[in-house]
């Protein structure tokens, strides 16, 4: 059951997060200026890059929960890089999907197999792999123990994903220079969607927690009901 | 299509992910503790 400060500090952060977002989206309409070569299309960039780094972290997350676990069998570490393996997906499907998109308008294509987007699509489908993987295995012993082994191995595209643009020809610049409105812009987009992602892996754990201790307490019930039963019979 | 609305349904699809998946976890939190409370109350009587 959710403590009394515990639902504040969720309230205070929803809002924050909002707020935050909100703000972000009025500066990118009203405020940031065109980029001349591109025009319009080119705003996309202050979700995908954002998303983009948050979808790393993520990752990074999963390799410390994963790494964590194995070093000390405790089960909130599992519960943590399980957390962070959902939200990275589902940042990985956004910066996909957007991509695509600012491809398609910017390029004429949606899709171009280049080094980055080929890593990039191979991330999600690692960590889409480490979900099925959790899914598939009863044990919540087993499932942490592969789940962990898995994290850590799945972690090494990342730096992949990372170096490819910067060491290899791609679609995606090396370095980009932006005027002022625009760095203004891309940082307040960085702690909206840095401030949601982290507020969506807490949550998730958050529900991953109170949906053990509702497991744990139906369990003691049956314990009851069975000794009662037990009882009755004898 | 323009590239204005190109931007358009990028922002949409990428804001609708995260809200969307946030709005589902935010329900589960509140709900979970509500439906552990009512399973008691039911085993109880």
């Amino acid at each position: 059951m959710m403590s009394g400060p515990t639902k504040i500090f969720l309230l205070a952060y929803t809002l924050a997060a909002l707020a935050s977002l909100g703000a972000a989206i009025g500066v990118l309409v009203f405020y940031t200026p065109e980029e001349a070569s591109m025009g319009p299309i080119q705003k996309i960039f202050y979700l995908h890059m954002p998303m983009a780094i948050s979808t790393l972290l993520a990752c990074m997350v999963v390799f410390i929960g994963s790494m964590g676990y194995l070093l000390q069998r405790k089960r909130w570490w599992d519960d943590l890089a399980a957390s962070s393996a959902k939200v990275a997906v589902l940042l990985c499907t956004g910066v996909l999907i957007t991509g695509m998109i600012w491809g398609k308008s910017a390029w004429g294509d949606w899709w171009l197999w280049t080094p980055r987007l080929t890593f990039s699509l191979m991330l999600w489908l690692l960590y889409v792999v480490y979900l099925v993987v959790r899914n598939s295995i009863d044990s919540p012993q087993r499932r942490a123990v592969v789940s962990g082994v898995y994290g850590m191995c799945a972690f090494i595209d990342v730096p992949l994903v990372w170096l490819s643009a910067r060491l290899i020809p791609d679609v995606h610049p090396a370095s980009i220079s932006l005027s002022g409105e625009m760095r203004f812009t891309l940082m307040l987009w960085f702690v909206a969607v840095t401030l949601m992602a982290a507020g969506l892996i807490m949550a998730r754990y958050g529900l991953y927690r109170l949906q053990r201790r509702q497991d744990e307490a139906m369990d003691r019930g049956f314990e009851v009901v069975a000794a009662g039963v037990g009882g009755g019979v004898a | 299509m323009t590239s204005v609305e190109y931007t358009i349904i990028a922002y949409i699809i990428g804001l609708s992910l995260m809200l969307g998946y946030a709005a589902w976890l935010l329900y589960e939190l509140t709900a979970l503790p509500r439906r552990q409370r009512r399973m008691q109350k039911h085993r109880r009587s």
